[in-house]
């Protein structure tokens, strides 16, 4: 019978060492990763959960050493617990477009740990792109994006519905993900069918100067119609972190996911924020279009208002005076509107210019008819 | 970098990957998250491989008790003095977490299921010498069952090989009880080596 192994010291200890443990699964490792920076965040935003400043982040690219984080708190949540807990992961770009109950952020750039408690009936959680939304339910998830557009959604519990423009709606469960099939490109500008041809106000179309035609979207003017073409992305040259160029971006989203509501506030702030740069002009016409197609009458009506007086030179002069026309004739103030038509009559953009004639032509017949 | 005051992450030039880990934890101590899933992504594998051993190689457990740490260290690092390197601080804190964990998990009838349920190590036929890795299942199986005490002791001065004068700081011992504790483990060690072949 052979001696028992009994080692000494240094056998002991070398052979301990050499003894490895099995290495952590590597999923588990970014789960775990995801969940730490989830927690961390929450701890941070806890102390400021019951103030309601407004607060302003620094942002920055890609290539930026710092981290980046723009959050925007409109008013105070009416939610005595918060619902929804977002967390930066590494470097990204993103701020909240509405609070509850329905709530939905617009992602630019990076990732995002998110994490929803469930929804009471008529509440909503939305997470944005340029080209995509994702709605969520009781869920925690990872969303990605890049300069606007949706990379990928990892989703760890619950269940996320996935609309990406042109695409049918996707479903993921727990423990499924998705990603992008190809980059992200900064000028893809392919307008859904469907957006073309739902019925909508008339809305005229801005003929493109000879650089934007490859970016030409799909437009139909008709008759009172209820959908409202989708603009056209800013050119290359404007994505690098223009004042409002992300809420103009989310501005987008929404139209294309048929959400006006949402646009005419992205749009209202693009607006603003785009003030004196060459974005201002369009962010600052779709808050009117885009407020109208919410069934926001005042709110249209001021904004495309204030649009003729800011850019009377505009190109979209004539389309925006066509939109406040139609505005002006439900209203019954058929003079203003008759002015208007009348400025948009002799637009170079057919649609915008047969628009116009309709109108003057409706306010003929309503003044022939009345008493 | 210099010594000196710690400059937070926000007014370094450079990435997260060109800090120093002390640098790193003054960053995570200002709330830069960029900082802290940097620091995450450095010490992770020290951090969850230590854990490991410290809990018998649950890795539910450990993966648990490794997140519970970075958190830990999150909440922490405004305390950071710098006195110790940054692996020694997070595995203080791992240590602690442990601690805390095994005291909620009532340490004795834990300790005594996961002996019964670990395999039983197949005794060599006689006249059989051990092969290596019959040796190293006897070790395991000696390592996971030494008191938490020694086998903190032995993970981190053997395993982890963390200077006495280190451990000692991460255990909240004198320094002089990190040997003692150390020679007591090696001795339990063979103790049950021995059993487990009879």
């Amino acid at each position: 019978m052979s001696a028992k192994w009994i080692p000494d010291d240094d056998e002991l200890d070398g052979l301990a060492r050499s003894t490895s443990s099995a290495d952590p699964d590597a999923a588990k490792v970014e789960h775990a990763r995801t969940s730490l920076l989830a927690q961390a965040a929450t701890l941070r935003q806890q102390p400021r959960q019951s103030a309601a400043p407004l607060m302003i982040g620094i942002g920055a690219a890609l290539a930026a050493a710092a981290a980046v984080v723009i959050w925007l708190v409109a008013a105070p949540s009416e939610h005595a617990r918060s619902k929804e807990n977002i967390a930066a992961i590494g470097l990204s770009s993103f701020h909240r477009v509405s609070d509850w109950p329905d709530y939905a952020i617009a992602v630019d750039e990076g990732q995002l740990a998110i994490e929803v408690a469930s929804l009471d009936d008529g509440e909503r959680f939305r997470v944005m792109t340029t080209d995509a939304v994702v709605e969520v339910h009781a869920t925690k998830l990872v969303v990605g994006a890049n300069r606007g557009h949706l990379t990928s959604v990892r989703v760890s519990e619950g269940r996320v519905e996935i609309r990406v423009a042109g695409n049918p709606p996707m479903f993921l469960a727990a423990g499924e993900s998705w990603t992008s099939p190809i980059t992200a490109k900064t000028d893809e500008l392919v307008v859904p069918p469907a957006a073309a041809a739902v019925p909508e106000p008339p809305v005229a179309v801005r003929a493109p100067s000879s650089t934007e035609r490859t970016h030409r979207p799909t437009r139909v003017a008709t008759e009172p119609s209820t959908s409202i073409p989708v603009p056209v992305t800013p050119p290359p040259r404007l994505l690098a972190a223009t004042p409002g160029e992300l809420e103009f971006r989310t501005g987008v989203a929404a139209l294309r996911a048929g959400d006006a509501a949402i646009a005419t506030k992205s749009f209202a702030a693009a607006c603003t924020a785009a003030r004196g740069n060459a974005l201002a002009e369009d962010a600052c016409f779709w808050f009117g279009a885009a407020a109208k197609r919410a069934g926001q009458t005042a709110v249209a009506r001021e904004a495309l208002t204030s649009f003729g007086q800011r850019f009377p030179t505009s190109g979209r002069a004539g389309e925006a005076a066509a939109l406040l026309g139609w505005i002006l004739y439900d209203a019954g103030e058929l003079g203003a509107a008759e002015a208007k038509f009348r400025g948009a009559a002799n637009d170079r953009v057919p649609k915008v210019k047969e628009s116009a004639e309709r109108g003057l032509a409706a306010i003929t017949r309503k003044r022939s008819t009345a008493p | 970098m210099t010594g000196g005051k710690l400059l937070p992450f926000k007014r370094v030039h450079g990435t997260a990957a060109e800090l120093s880990d002390r640098a790193l934890v003054s960053a995570v101590a200002e709330g830069d998250q960029v900082a802290l899933g940097a620091l995450f992504d450095r010490f992770h594998s020290d951090v969850y491989r230590f854990v490991a051993h410290l809990v018998r190689r649950d890795a539910s457990s450990a993966e648990d008790l490794a997140q519970m740490t970075f958190l830990e260290a999150h909440r922490s690092a405004p305390r950071f003095r710098g006195d110790s390197t940054v692996k020694t601080w997070l595995f203080g804190i791992a240590t602690n977490v442990v601690r805390t964990h095994f005291r909620k998990e009532h340490r004795s009838n834990a300790a005594k299921a996961n002996l019964e349920a670990m395999p039983a190590v197949q005794p060599p036929a006689p006249n059989e010498a051990l092969s290596l890795e019959q040796q190293r299942r006897l070790l395991t199986a000696a390592v996971d069952s030494l008191s938490p005490g020694l086998r903190e002791v032995y993970v981190l001065c053997v395993i982890e090989e963390v200077p006495g004068k280190e451990a000692a700081q991460i255990l909240g011992i004198r320094e002089a009880s990190v040997y003692r504790r150390l020679s007591d483990a090696r001795t339990a060690l063979r103790a049950a080596i021995e059993e487990m072949q009879a």
